[in-house]
């Protein structure tokens, strides 16, 4: 971080902004565990009948056993690696229905004031395809970017493997792992950026609003930084969870356990939507001239009677 | 006085000569080779170029004039038996031309007989397979008379592979085992001398080694046996002197980078010197070597006899391939530098390697043909040492929230593949490398713990010690050790080596129901005074094992019963005051050969505790998983 500013004006506000969005990121939250609970809805009943009525499952209660765990999800009627597809399925819902929200949480993070249910629904409608399409090619360029990553770290791997100087070796590849996840996060931030042009100027030509982002923000340094920031309170906050529920929660109290657990996936949630209101409070201040689009587009929705009525029979 | 006579008196010269460096005046073994070798040794090409001069004793009561040879290396060629049967086994591993090794005989006398180089001749005894060369004979002009010695002298030209098995390089790192001729051994009235194959290890005769190795000075170096001078050359190498004797191998390494650790171990035979080989990188895990090597000398010593030898060497190998390997007084570990505390596994590798010097460098058994009397009676052993520190329950992994024992690890081996082939096979006629290591290591290891609960734990204990005691130094079989066990336990076990090491049965009990219901459940208006309750034990599986059932009721009562297994199932009923509570097949969990523990239970009343925690678990996972991807969204 040394050499870089972070505006903590930036950090603030977008926190506030996300304070003002804060029932619609529950939402997503709400969704998320939902999702969640729906995937284990098929290994609960197949671990059920086995673990049920066992004296052995005693053995995942008090403590892990990880040989009777691993026996467990082995038994045919188990089949642990039967129940991925229904976790892939609930989990794209997930990812669809977060694509779906976004443009209305972002119009929200715009908006001075609260938006109403009403306009919130129609940003998230207006927006999906134009989301889905941004997303579609944030997935190519990061496949890009992780794809030239790995392959260097391939290649690093022959000459690492080749010196036997394991830890160096370690050293080596967390750095190169430590610059690709900051790269990667670069490019987050610039369709979170592009993302937020699109809503706000009501943009259709997706492409050309991701390569304007692209422009807009190579010299963002104030807004990366913040984003860096956000990124390193997300690890430290889960770390800390991850460590509080690997010594304090008793192994056998599960509601202990599932709150930890559930408040880590809450708090990143919350997290990665400040990085996107922090783009959001960013876009406007640096952004004038299109975020001027957007102001058009708050203005609010014509009365129903307003819109012309077409005769079915034509 | 014929040369072969010479010959052997020099031979006998030099065992004399060499008694006062071993601990024990007599020979331990009856010593049937002597393998003197001179070698040097190139770091840069991988090469080494070596002068072996071979006697052997012909003990074996009739006159030979066929000899028989491994040679090793040639297993690491693309068209050999070796090769063959590692792609099949792993399709997706590539062939790297560094992968290529060779043992090439340049010239090959038999003293007295002269130059028979011309008349070596390849042989595949078990596959058949015309590009394999690591067996490779040769016909006597004249046949070697009972008792009489013949010495060979063999000029051989290595190249080391880049380690795919045990055996080459890495980096500065090389490990020299299986890097000479080695003749055969005559057992059971003939030549056992197979080819190098995917899961077969190795089987010689004892004697005496001599070796000089020559090598840049800068090499620290561990072999089996004593090294007992150094000398440096002019020309910037060194020549190292060792020497071994009741061995029936002899491997080394070197790596400039070695860092040294060295202890001590007192046993009843006297102090064992153990010297540590460290990679520089995981130089910190060097103590957790020597105190698992410590402790499981302890153990072997008090359960089953001394440690005789004066030395033992633990390698840290540079790569996991060459890692977790067991030379006569030298073992190769394995471990990483970030290995945590918790993640026992340098432990259990020297624990198991270390227990190959009783299991293999002692009690020398055919590892081509019975591989579970090596592998499968040391991983019981090695279960019992981590056990005795550890615990049983966290010999694997001894985590705060996390545990795994040594003995469930080798049961979930064991259990997802348990009748395809039986233990007592031919290492390379399993049918796969999967299906060897799980019945090899982890069903033996389950079938002896379950023999331990059947004869009990110091019954078998002392089997062991006598069939330590008894054939240490020679080559047992199967049988022999089975009638070990029938003669110390003093009990007929051959229906269960039968099911157990022979057969493909597979042991698994259930409790298919239990439930009580009030004795007058036609009468609705009568007080529930007592209550009929019925639980019904069925044998899944066609292994016919005895096992012991109890059953708990809900005044704290309890009852044992016993079934025999001959029937398919047994139906035990109760006419008591209180209900049913659970049902338990094995309930002091001593039938390790059962593939399902799940089953061997019942409650009455179901929890769903551990249904809850799991799905709590896989609930995080996917939350999770959504928000990664979500994060591309």
């Amino acid at each position: 971080m040394a050499g870089m500013m972070v505006s903590r004006s930036l950090v603030v506000d977008g926190g506030r902004r996300l304070l003002k969005a804060r029932r619609h990121i529950m939402v997503l939250y709400i969704a998320n565990l939902l999702l969640g609970w729906f995937a284990t809805f098929g290994l609960s009943s197949r671990i059920g009948p086995v673990t049920g009525l066992s004296l052995n499952s005693e053995r995942l209660v008090r403590g892990f056993d990880l040989g009777t765990f691993l026996e467990l999800v082995n038994k045919p009627e188990v089949a642990l690696y039967s129940q991925v597809p229904l976790g892939l399925a609930f989990s794209g819902m997930f990812v669809i229905f977060q694509l779906f929200l976004t443009g209305g949480i972002i119009t929200q993070y715009l908006a001075a004031e609260h938006i109403d249910r009403s306009r919130f629904y129609a940003a998230c409608g207006e927006s999906f395809w134009r989301m889905v399409r941004v997303a579609l090619i944030f997935v190519v360029i990061t496949a890009l970017v992780a794809g030239a990553f790995y392959a260097f770290r391939a290649a690093l791997d022959v000459a690492v493997e080749r010196s036997g100087h394991a830890r160096t070796a370690f050293s080596l590849k967390s750095a190169v792992l430590l610059i690709e996840a900051l790269a990667l996060l670069w490019i987050r931030m610039w369709f979170d950026v592009a993302q937020t042009d699109i809503v706000a100027s009501d943009a259709r030509r997706v492409r050309s609003g991701v390569a304007y982002s692209f422009k807009s923000v190579r010299s963002a340094v104030g807004l990366y930084a913040s984003y860096v920031l956000i990124g390193i309170l997300m690890l430290l906050g889960t770390a800390f969870a991850v460590f509080l529920w690997w010594t304090a929660a008793p192994p056998s109290h599960v509601i202990i356990s599932f709150l930890i657990l559930q408040s880590i996936l809450a708090f990143l949630i919350a997290l990665r939507w400040w990085q996107r209101a922090v783009a959001a409070d960013w876009y406007p201040r640096n952004l004038p001239v299109r975020a001027a689009i957007q102001s058009a587009f708050l203005k609010p929705l014509p009365p129903e009677s307003a819109v012309p009525e077409v005769p079915l029979s034509q | 006085m014929t040369s072969g006579t010479v010959a052997l008196i020099l031979c006998c010269g030099s065992f004399a000569s060499f008694a006062q460096i071993g601990r024990n005046q007599a020979p331990l073994s009856t010593r049937i080779v002597h393998y003197d070798i001179e070698a040097t040794y190139d770091t840069t090409s991988h090469t080494l170029d070596a002068t072996e001069i071979l006697t052997y004793k012909n003990l074996t009561g009739e006159p030979l004039s066929t000899f028989p040879f491994h040679l090793y290396l040639n297993g690491f060629q693309r068209n050999s038996t070796f090769t063959r049967e590692s792609h099949r086994d792993f399709p997706e591993e590539e062939w790297k031309p560094s992968y290529e090794g060779a043992i090439e005989i340049r010239k090959f006398e038999v003293i007295g007989q002269g130059n028979l180089t011309s008349r070596l001749q390849f042989v595949s005894p078990d596959d058949h397979n015309p590009n394999d060369r690591t067996v490779v004979q040769v016909q006597l002009p004249r046949a070697i008379a009972p008792g009489e010695s013949v010495e060979f002298r063999i000029q051989f030209h290595d190249k080391f592979p880049e380690v795919v098995a045990r055996t080459g390089y890495k980096g500065t790192f090389t490990m020299g085992a299986q890097w000479f001729p080695k003749i055969g051994v005559w057992w059971h009235g003939a030549w056992n001398c197979h080819q190098f194959h995917e899961t077969t290890e190795f089987f010689a005769d004892f004697g005496v080694f001599d070796v000089k190795l020559t090598l840049p000075e800068n090499q620290i170096v561990g072999a089996t046996g004593l090294q007992i001078s150094s000398t440096n050359n002019p020309n910037g190498t060194k020549t190292l002197r060792f020497h071994a004797e009741d061995v029936h191998d002899f491997a080394w390494t070197a790596d400039p980078r070695y860092k040294v650790f060295e202890d001590t171990f007192i046993g009843t035979a006297g102090s064992v010197h153990i010297r540590t080989l460290m990679q520089p990188e995981n130089a910190e895990q060097g103590s957790r070597y020597n105190v698992i090597a410590r402790r499981a000398m302890e153990l072997f010593d008090r359960w089953y006899g001394p440690y005789p030898y004066q030395q033992l060497t633990i390698v840290d190998p540079a790569t996991f391939r060459a890692g977790g390997m067991e030379y006569p007084t030298l073992i190769t570990a394995d471990t990483e530098w970030f290995m945590p505390k918790s993640l026992l596994l340098p432990e259990i590798v020297v624990a198991h390697e270390f227990g190959h010097q009783y299991w293999y460098a002692m009690v020398a058994t055919n590892e081509f043909e019975e591989p579970w009397l090596d592998e499968g009676i040391n991983t019981y052993t090695e279960i019992k040492v981590m056990n005795a520190f550890y615990g049983a329950d966290r010999s694997l992994v001894n985590g705060k929230r996390v545990t795994w024992g040594d003995a469930e690890e080798q049961h979930f081996s064991y259990e997802r593949n348990p009748n395809f082939d039986p233990i007592a096979r031919y290492a390379y006629q399993f049918a796969s490398e999967r299906s060897y290591g799980e019945i090899t290591y982890g069903k033996t290891g389950c079938a002896l713990l379950t023999l331990e609960g059947l004869i009990g734990e110091e019954t078998l204990q002392r089997a062991l010690r006598a069939w330590f005691q008894r054939y240490r130094f020679t080559h047992p079989n199967g049988t022999d050790f089975l009638k070990t066990v029938e003669e110390v336990s003093g009990r007929d076990l051959e229906w269960y080596f039968k099911q157990a090491i022979y057969g493909t049965e597979v042991l698994d009990y259930e409790v298919s129901s239990s439930e009580s219901w009030p004795s007058k459940w036609y009468d609705a208006e009568s007080p529930t005074l007592s209550y009929h309750s019925e639980v019904v034990v069925h044998r899944k599986g066609d292994f016919v094992f005895p096992v012991e059932i109890e059953i708990k009721f809900d005044d704290g009562s309890h009852v044992r019963e016993h079934f025999d297994g001959r029937d398919r199932w047994v139906r035990f009923s109760y006419d008591e005051k209180a209900k049913l509570v659970s049902a338990e097949v094995d309930p002091e969990h001593k039938v390790w050969l059962d593939v399902d523990f799940f089953n061997n239970s019942r409650l009455e009343t179901g929890s769903g505790n551990a249904r809850r925690k799991l799905t709590n678990y896989w609930m995080m996972l996917w939350q999770f998983a959504a928000q990664v991807w979500g994060w591309l969204a």
